[in-house]
């Protein structure tokens, strides 16, 4: 082979090696736009597939060979080399001449000095490389780093998250019943609403409607649990009252607060009967407690000694019934993330746990401080402020149903479980709240402001205004 | 490039082959040639400089006869060589005649002028049977005409009528003439030199197709500059021309003739040739837009036969063993200029066939793949 030859050879690799460029360039940006909207696809679609997706740019080497192997079937032939080469060199086709027939005379004619040559050799720009893939490139790259979709729907949560919430309202719902706090209707209706749940949840994600849910229901429960474990509380006090009274233990009612006192153990009594809590007390009771509040009244024994022995068994089974619903109660308020245990409610005192004991940063322990309102945890709304959660519709995009709320000054039921202990309190009765009134309130019946309750503080300050000659 | 541009090429370069050998069986001087080719491929540079000075000898000549168009003598040089037929447009007084003469004067060969007239007969030109009484005997004697010459000087042939001008076609393409089924060869060489007048439209018959097709160059001739023009008026007097010799014998006439057939026509040549004159048709792929709209008819292979010869013997003018891409663009105009049929739009457009082959020569690359985006070369 001559140099000559050598020169052809070089000058034929070179218009390859271009043309292959050329054809992987446009084969390559192709690609790269298929690979990043592969990725952008997943990540917005299936980004359970992020980041095995990533294989995709494995794809480059096949397409790149394929692109050599497309680029060979367009290729320079020798003699279109030699005639660009020719050209190159300033020749006039005695290049081509002399590849086609040798001549060694003429042979010398062509350019002796390499360096003509080498200049004439084709050059590869790879700027024009680079241009036609940039863009195709930035795209493929951006789309590696778009964030991935939250997985909204996943199998995982739905089984777990979901059955773990309806498993712990089953559960509340369980101690509830066992405690014999929840109507039968009342029981049906929330196991069913329960298993509903359950069964939405199996086939669908929990969403935050669904949370909403969950967590009204088990407020619901919560609710009707404070609310047995008040009426009995407020029922031994009244039977507590009605045995001394009975005693003649130097304790005089009179007769309208005897009634009312009478009324709570009875409506009292009745809910027990109606739930079936009734029959937990020992047989001999519980057969004097039902012939007792027969007909929807109380029937109490004529004799003084028989009273006062009924109202004494009826005092000491509702506080066995009472502390009974107190321990169930902290039951259900959940364990302290701290310590552990049930009892603890979270409060703070000094720089220990009230009932954990552990150290607190500050007033309130961390762990503790988030089941308080208004504290800076994860709280139920603003402030002392609980939100209620009512049932929600279960129809979907009806109209909103106005509800006539009752009116922002009534008491807090707390207050009254406050005033309840086993003395009877140091005010007058005649003076004092009805609190069945307060519990009554009538928002359509008008004039609140004529029979607005007053805190037991503020009373007096009430009267020594209205005390005054011109009303004498 | 389609299937069918590229079967086109294909048979042109055929074409091109079968004509050379074609020529070897009919021409004893194509026959040497052939041999000189084939014993040593390639001329030699001693071969290319004799044939360089026989040239320069001849073209320098006629340059003393014809002042100031250098470049117009070269091409008549070349269409000789070539042994092809040429057609001189121009106004009259350029010396196209003076410059046939000459011509003829240096070459040494027999020289006939014919002065065309719409009323000159075929028979004028081929020469008629005669009745003639020989040995007591009446008999039929064919009396030669002038076209029985190695140079013949057909002086504005579009003033003849077509039936006169179709006398010259067998003559032009076959070299003999048939007179009541007789054949007569022509003396060889042979060459058609014709002159037209553009601007005497009265009574003048456009040379058909067919018979411009023949003229392997068409040659438009210009004014001189003033400088040539103040020569002229000082060396001429009452416009005579010098008295010239014969600078080339019929024998060195014929010996570069055989060189040029040993001129090498490399195969990308070839190539660029072929689709060259397939870029004229204006159903080409490879046509640019305006040949598309304004060429009806493109050029013929007898176009491509005579670009591939015209490009050989230019190139050994430039003292060249082998024709490039420029002795290709130097003959183009030349040799496709009268062979483009424009459209009646051309005309509106400001198209000519001269600019529309220019326009050819820039659209066509040498090379007919492009090169990648990629690659630069000088």
């Amino acid at each position: 082979m001559t140099a000559r030859d050598r020169w052809i050879d070089r000058h034929l690799r070179r218009l390859h090696l271009g043309q292959f460029l050329q054809r992987a360039v446009e084969w390559v940006a192709v690609y790269l736009f298929f690979f990043g909207t592969t990725v952008l696809v997943v990540k917005l679609m299936v980004p359970a597939l992020w980041p095995h997706v990533l294989w995709v740019a494995s794809g480059a080497v096949p397409v790149t060979v394929m692109a050599w192997w497309w680029s060979r079937t367009g290729r320079f032939t020798r003699v279109e080399s030699v005639a660009l080469l020719d050209h190159s060199l300033g020749a006039g086709g005695l290049l081509m001449t002399l590849t086609e027939s040798p001549h060694r005379e003429w042979e010398a004619r062509l350019p002796q000095v390499e360096r003509r040559w080498r200049e004439s050799l084709p050059r590869i720009r790879p700027q024009r490389v680079v241009g036609p893939l940039a863009l195709p490139l930035v795209f493929a790259v951006g789309a590696c780093f778009v964030p991935l979709r939250e997985i909204v729907a996943n199998t995982t949560v739905k089984s777990t998250a979901g059955q773990q919430a309806t498993g712990q309202l089953n559960d509340l719902l369980e101690m509830l019943e066992e405690a014999n706090v929840l109507e039968e209707q009342e029981q049906q209706t929330l196991r069913e609403a329960i298993e509903k749940l359950a069964e939405e949840t199996e086939r669908s994600p929990l969403t935050h409607e669904k949370w909403e849910t969950v967590d009204a229901m088990e407020q619901r429960m919560r609710m009707q649990l404070e609310d047995a474990s008040v009426d009995m509380a407020q029922a031994a006090g009244a039977a507590a009252i009605l045995a001394k009274a009975a005693a003649g233990d130097g304790m005089k009612l009179s007769a309208e607060r005897l009634a009312e006192l009478e009324q709570d153990v009875l409506e009292t009594l009745q809910k027990m009967s109606k739930n079936g809590s009734l029959s937990a007390g020992s047989s001999a009771l519980s057969s004097d407690l039902q012939r007792l509040i027969k007909n929807g009244k109380l029937r109490l024994p004529p004799d003084g000694e028989a009273r006062e022995q009924l109202f004494s068994e009826l005092q000491d089974f509702l506080d066995q019934e009472s502390e009974k619903l107190s321990e169930l109660r902290k039951q259900c308020k959940g364990s302290c993330s701290k310590c552990g245990s049930k009892s603890c409610d979270g409060e703070c005192e000094g720089g220990q746990c009230a009932s954990c004991g552990k150290e607190c940063e500050g007033e309130l322990c961390s762990s503790c401080s988030g089941s308080r309102p208004g504290r800076g945890g994860v709280t139920r709304g603003r402030g002392d402020a609980e939100m209620t959660w009512g049932d929600e519709s279960d129809e979907t995009g009806v109209q909103f149903k106005e509800t006539v709320l009752p009116p922002g000054l009534q008491d807090d039921p707390k207050d009254e479980v406050l005033g309840i202990t086993r003395s009877a309190p140091e005010v007058d009765p005649a003076t004092g709240v009805s609190r069945a009134a307060a519990r009554s309130i009538d928002p359509t019946a008008g004039r609140e402001a004529w029979s607005r309750k007053l805190r037991p503080r503020h009373r007096g300050v009430v009267r020594k205004f209205f005390d005054t000659a011109a009303n004498e | 490039m389609s299937d069918g541009d590229f079967e086109r090429n294909e048979t042109v370069a055929a074409t091109m082959a079968t004509t050379r050998e074609e020529s070897a069986l009919g021409d004893a001087t194509a026959v040497e040639s052939d041999a000189v080719a084939a014993a040593g491929g390639l001329l030699s540079p001693e071969e290319v400089e004799r044939a360089q000075a026989l040239i320069g000898r001849l073209v320098d000549g006629l340059g003393t006869a014809i002042l100031g168009q250098q470049e117009l003598l070269e091409l008549v040089t070349i269409c000789l060589l070539a042994r092809g037929h040429m057609l001189l447009e121009g106004l009259p007084g350029l010396g196209k005649t003076e410059l046939v003469k000459s011509l003829s004067a240096l070459l040494g060969l027999e020289f006939r002028r014919v002065q065309f007239t719409p009323d000159l007969l075929p028979g004028d030109i081929v020469g008629s049977p005669i009745l003639q009484e020989t040995d007591g005997s009446r008999q039929l004697v064919f009396h030669k005409g002038p076209i029985f010459a190695n140079l013949l000087l057909a002086d504005e042939i579009n003033r003849a009528t077509p039936k006169t001008q179709s006398a010259l076609l067998e003559a032009m393409q076959e070299r003999r003439v048939t007179v009541m089924g007789e054949t007569h060869e022509l003396p060889r060489p042979f060459f058609v030199l014709a002159t037209q007048n553009p601007i005497e439209l009265e009574g003048t018959y456009p040379l058909p197709e067919a018979q411009l097709d023949r003229f392997t160059f068409k040659i438009n001739v210009y004014g001189v500059s003033s400088d040539t023009l103040q020569e002229i008026i000082s060396t001429r007097r009452h416009g005579r021309a010098p008295d010239l010799s014969e600078v080339l014998s019929r024998e060195e006439l014929e010996h570069l003739f055989e060189l040029v057939e040993g001129v090498h026509l490399p195969e990308a040549v070839a190539n660029y040739i072929a689709r060259l004159v397939n870029a004229t048709h204006p159903d080409s792929a490879d046509a640019p837009g305006e040949c598309s709209q304004f060429v009806r008819y493109g050029a013929s292979p007898r176009a491509a036969i005579a670009l591939a010869g015209t490009a050989r013997a230019a190139a050994l003018v430039a003292g060249k063993p082998n024709a490039g891409f420029d002795e290709v663009r130097r003959v183009a105009v030349s040799v496709l200029g009268h062979r483009l049929v424009l459209d009646y739009s051309a005309r509106l457009e400001g198209w000519t066939a001269v600019r529309m082959v220019e326009r050819l020569l820039e659209a066509v690359p040498e090379v007919g793949r492009p090169l990648p985006q990629d690659v630069a070369v000088r």
